[in-house]
């Protein structure tokens, strides 16, 4: 125990750069205090998003333990969050050899839906909801998998409606199905779900910000610029720095006629996403709305510009 | 029970990254699909090789063992870049060469073959040549979609290079090359 206190004493003044040379059987691994203390700083760096931190501690544990899933796992889910998906993929599939994980399984469907990897991503869904079929997210990723690359809005949403049967709470399952919803012009039913999920929050705070984005976008629709208007300010109040919200807030602003509202959140848009080309357009008519040619013809250049750079020259 | 704690740890944190605070609009778009989880994971190890001369050495490989891959283009592009970076022209233009007859718009192989003409004339072929694939590529990349499954900014800012390197080639290889 001594000893091991000791590798972990020289870790830390080292700057976690070294690591330890001898492994522990996997019984040990369970009960080791060393093993322990990396298992309690990794709940700690993974509540603050820290990945390198993770990245490490991961790594000290399939040092440690090297026949055990605790480090692999650790370190797929580190390598996951730093965008370095192809090796996420492989150490959890690592950890999956040393132990079947629902956990495991699903960060692997993760991965696999990142790359796009349609036979894998279903494989690992399978497994996961096998182990775990009360989890709402096996549902969830499920159906944002056919959302996203399938376009297949109904059998979206009936894995969407599946994971709020498992989870009413699940808000991004909720909005993917008002999603899914709107994409079958059943608009009134989308903004139903949505306000009955704003309703169900204790209070409004970062979980609002994808509804409240929705119900913006709905509203807009439905040609209920007010509501949209009160919605986006609520959703930029809680999400200042989001630029797709500040995006919201200045359409629906430009809809009510309320240009200096409009003008300062197409301006934030701009400032936080420099190369959406919408934004510069409704920037634009903005400008035009208030006689500011000068800045109007600026603003429809950059638009034309970035348009170009997407799209291509007409 | 630690592990149904760190279950919901991963839930928490990590699903909702997919989506963060806004909405990820579907893409409509296939990728490449590997055959088998091995195929997949030779192909990860040619992007993330540590050097060039892994990259070298990784694709190679990835070359012989999946020759019908629908990840090959990619590994060729992959050794293409490799081998432009260690300045081994002629692997790079074999690279380009294979590429292109995978997918003859492929703007990457194009600029590839423009420079390395620039790198390597009078040997290769006169400049003019450089400049009418410098010019291809432009006119590629002028409809280049975005891929799947890829951030816009990053893929913004690779259009923006490649065009700023197309256009270094054709002020290198003079003004008479640009018409094509």
């Amino acid at each position: 125990m001594f000893f091991l206190r000791a590798i972990l004493a020289c870790l830390l003044i080292a700057g976690w750069s070294i690591l330890p040379a001898q492994a522990l059987p996997v019984d040990a691994c369970h009960s080791n205090a060393a093993v322990s203390q990396i298992e309690s700083r990794i709940q700690q760096v993974v509540a603050a998003s820290r990945w390198l931190e993770l990245q490490t501690a991961g790594l000290e544990l399939t040092h440690l333990c090297p026949n055990s899933d605790f480090g692999y796992h650790w370190l797929g889910v580190a390598y996951l969050r730093e965008g370095r998906t192809f090796a996420a993929a492989r150490t959890l599939e690592q950890s999956l050899q040393h132990r079947d994980d629902a956990g495991a399984h699903l960060l692997l469907a993760e991965a696999y839906f990142k790359l796009g990897q349609k036979k894998f991503f279903w494989e690992e869904i399978e497994a996961a909801q096998r182990l775990l079929p009360e989890e709402a997210g096996v549902y969830y990723l499920a159906g944002l998998f056919r959302y996203q690359t399938e376009d297949a809005f109904g059998d979206a949403a009936m894995w969407f409606r599946q994971a709020l049967s498992k989870n009413a709470n699940h808000m991004p399952a909720r909005c993917y199905l008002a999603l899914c919803l709107r994409a079958q012009q059943k608009n009134e039913d989308a903004e139903t779900l949505l306000l009955e999920g704003i309703r169900k929050l204790p209070t409004m705070d970062s979980q609002s910000v994808m509804p409240l984005q929705l119900l913006v976008s709905l509203e807009l629709d439905l040609d209920r610029p007010a509501d949209a208007l009160e919605h986006a300010k609520t959703a930029a109040r809680l999400a200042p720095k989001v630029a797709k919200v500040q995006l919201g807030l200045g359409k629906a602003a430009l809809a009510m006629h309320d240009l200096p509202t409009a003008r300062a959140a197409l301006l934030a848009t701009t400032a936080l996403e420099p190369d959406v080309p919408e934004s510069f357009y409704l920037l634009s008519r903005v400008y035009a709305a208030q006689g500011d040619q000068r800045s109007a013809e600026q603003a429809l250049a950059s638009f034309k510009q970035l348009r170009e750079q997407y799209h291509g020259a007409n | 029970m630690a592990r149904i704690r760190t279950f919901s740890i991963v839930l928490s944190i990590g699903l909702s990254q997919l989506t963060a605070q806004t909405i990820v609009q579907r893409s409509g778009k296939s990728v490449p699909q590997a055959n088998t989880r091995e195929e997949l994971n030779a192909f990860g190890l040619v992007l993330e090789a540590g050097s060039p001369g892994a990259t070298l050495e990784a694709a190679s490989r990835y070359r012989k063992r999946f020759p019908k891959s629908e990840f090959f283009e990619y590994a060729c592009v992959a050794e293409m870049q490799a081998a432009m970076d260690l300045a081994k022209y002629s692997i790079a233009e074999d690279a380009a060469d294979t590429v292109l007859k995978i997918n003859s718009a492929n703007p990457e192989a194009l600029l590839t073959l423009a420079e390395v003409i620039l790198a390597t004339h009078p040997e290769k072929a006169p400049p003019e040549r450089a400049g009418q694939y410098a010019q291809s590529a432009l006119d590629k990349l002028r409809v280049w979609p975005a891929p799947a499954f890829s951030d816009t900014a990053t893929w913004l800012n690779t259009k923006r290079s490649m065009e700023a390197r197309a256009r270094r080639v054709l002020a290198q290889a003079g003004p008479k090359t640009t018409a094509q």
